[in-house]
């Protein structure tokens, strides 16, 4: 990577010079050995190295080559090396010095921009940890008033004891979900990524995170449509099947009164795009602004009849989208319902793995 | 009176709350339980108490789970199904190539618990890989039948013409019905160890097979993905 980076820098370098001596030289052709803009095209060619590689070393290598060049080949007397020429030191010091002032400012944005993207990280991450505590303190609370009640309580009648195990249960279940996503959202934190990419055949990851979501929920019923053709896609297969999974729960846990749910899986212009859209009652307009960011607790105890949070979910669902180089996003349908889709990238040379028998 | 012969599971768990509920559990349903919480001991216990099956979590105090199975099927062929935490998929490749039976991923539901550990009995109970294969030559599950002698699988009586290679892949499957199979497992199994760990090719055979044997291919009831690691065949409880 960094390897990689150094030998664009290089490349970059080398092209600029080169141009800006091609300029050069045409020019002093055109304007009949009138060579007085070399120098100002290769202050330039500095500044514009300076800007777009990293660090220093490129920009004062080229300042170094720009003022040879323009001694050496542009000033008389022609192809040699003269130290003697007047005003020669100034060119000098005012190509090393455009070069060193680019250079830093270019360092500072650099450095300003990763601030500022450290700083929206950590606003994510405590938004984060904020629905979680609350995530995980609901169903704790209603798990410990539960069992106590039945460790106190010798003579409840069975109806009730069963009752309170039901709840129990259902609130372990959920917690067991949070702690899924959590688990997904730890393999973002710190600054390596780790993916672990392998081609995966769409429909397959599909159909089991249908299989994993009708372990826990009602039977709404779910409509698959996807190509003809077999879809080998590079992905992290356990995180794209934990957000199909919140997707589907997201249907059942938020929007109400949905009968059906659609996944509809097509490929074009080099993406995979998958669409989860249901008939419920979509998305309140005051939460679509920050439905991905996973911090709609901010309004105060506004979660209505104890309908949990699935800010965690989307957020962890668009990060680890994005991670993917995709993106996610969410609006309403237009009879009805919501529809969340990202789409992944994608190569169409599949052709060739689509082997039939 | 009859002396009835139950079975005996040793459970090898450090954490004392998941130790406690398994072994409510089993015993309730009629296990004769033995559990520790160490791997060096456990070993010990294998060979003085001679289990019927374990239970063995892979993130032991001492040594490695891994460790364990290897050594275990050094010398005998007593099923061993591993307990992992999540988010590690290639650790339960790891330990079921190298021997395991199957896995679970905690947290799991006791019915789950329960349908693996009656399955990895079952495949041990005779020496044919599946008695009901050996005896019928069939497989069925459902409305699906696999017809080892003919080489047919069939849906409902009706022929799901798959290719021989198709065929292939849910006959292995078939013989293993109800425990995991690898990638690795089944490329090595199918085409020879040399056939390497690119397993695209299975990947879109199976893709084909689900076409013609499931009835909604979107929501398989026979062949089921474990997401990273491999495949399961449904198995029916008798």
């Amino acid at each position: 990577m960094k390897y990689n980076k150094k030998l664009r820098d290089l490349v970059y370098s080398l092209l600029v010079m080169g141009l800006s001596l091609a300029i050069s030289l045409r020019m002093s052709q055109i304007f009949d050995d009138n060579n007085q803009f070399a120098a100002p095209v290769f202050i330039l060619a500095i500044a514009l190295i300076s800007r777009f590689t990293d660090g220093y070393l490129y920009g004062i290598v080229s300042s170094v080559i720009g003022v040879f060049c323009v001694n050496i080949i542009f000033t008389y007397p022609f192809w040699e090396f003269n130290l003697t020429i007047a005003g020669y030191p100034l060119t000098f010091a005012v190509m090393l010095f455009v070069s060193l002032i680019i250079s830093t400012l270019t360092s500072r944005v650099k450095m300003q921009e990763k601030l500022k993207y450290e700083a929206a990280k950590e606003k994510m991450r405590a938004n984060l940890l904020r629905s979680i505590s609350h995530d995980i303190r609901t169903p704790l609370a209603s798990i410990m008033g539960a069992s106590s009640t039945l460790l106190e309580n010798d003579g409840l009648p069975t109806a009730e004891r069963d009752d309170l195990l039901r709840e129990i249960n259902k609130d372990a279940q959920w917690l067991v979900r949070v702690t899924e996503n959590l688990l997904s959202v730890t393999k973002f934190s710190g600054d390596n990524v780790i993916l672990k990419k392998s081609d995966e055949v769409v429909e397959e990851i599909v159909s089991s995170a249908i299989v994993k979501f009708r372990k826990n929920q009602a039977s709404i019923p779910i409509t698959v449509t996807k190509p003809s053709e077999i879809l080998l896609v590079p992905m992290d297969a356990v995180l794209i099947e934990q957000v199909l999974i919140n997707l589907l729960e997201n249907v059942v846990a938020h929007g109400e009164k949905a009968t059906h749910i659609w996944v509809n899986i097509e490929c074009r212009n080099g993406q995979v795009i998958f669409r989860v859209a249901d008939d419920g009652v979509g998305i309140p307009p005051s939460r679509r602004a920050h439905i991905f960011e996973g911090c709609e607790l901010q309004q105060g105890p506004k979660t209505q009849d104890g309908k949990r949070n699935m800010g965690i979910g989307l957020s962890v669902c668009s990060s680890i989208i994005s991670a993917h180089g995709g993106d996610m996003t969410a609006e309403n349908n237009e009879y009805g319902g919501a529809t969340f889709s990202f789409w992944l990238p994608y190569e169409e040379n599949c052709n060739e793995h689509c082997i039939t028998g | 009176m009859s002396i009835v012969l139950r079975d005996k599971i040793l459970i090898v768990e450090d954490d004392p709350g998941i130790g406690k509920f398994l072994k409510a559990n089993l015993t309730a349903n009629s296990y004769d339980v033995v559990i520790t919480e160490t791997a060096k001991s456990a070993l010990a216990m294998i060979s003085s108490h001679c289990p019927d099956c374990i239970l063995l979590d892979l993130g032991l105090p001492d040594l490695d789970g891994n460790q364990v199975i290897q050594n275990v099927r050094g010398w005998t062929k007593i099923p061993i199904i591993v307990i992992s935490a999540r988010s590690n998929e290639d650790d339960k490749a790891r330990a079921l190539d190298l021997g395991a039976d199957d896995y679970l991923t905690k947290p799991f539901g006791t019915v789950e618990l329960l349908a693996r550990i009656r399955a990895a009995l079952r495949h041990t109970r005779t020496n044919l890989e599946n008695d009901e294969i050996a005896m019928s030559g069939c497989y069925r599950v459902g409305k699906l039948r696999i017809d080892y002698r003919k080489h047919r699988v069939y849906l409902d009586d009706v022929d799901t013409n798959l290719t021989p290679n198709e065929f292939k892949i849910v006959a292995l499957l078939g013989k293993h019905a109800g425990q995991v199979l690898t990638y690795k497992q089944m490329l090595c199994e199918l085409w020879g160890p040399s056939v390497g760990s690119d397993n695209k090719i299975l990947r879109v055979h199976m893709a084909n097979i689900r076409r013609k044997i499931e009835p909604n291919p979107d929501e398989p009831i026979y062949i089921f993905t474990e997401v990273g690691v491999g495949y399961r065949m449904a198995e029916e409880e008798k």
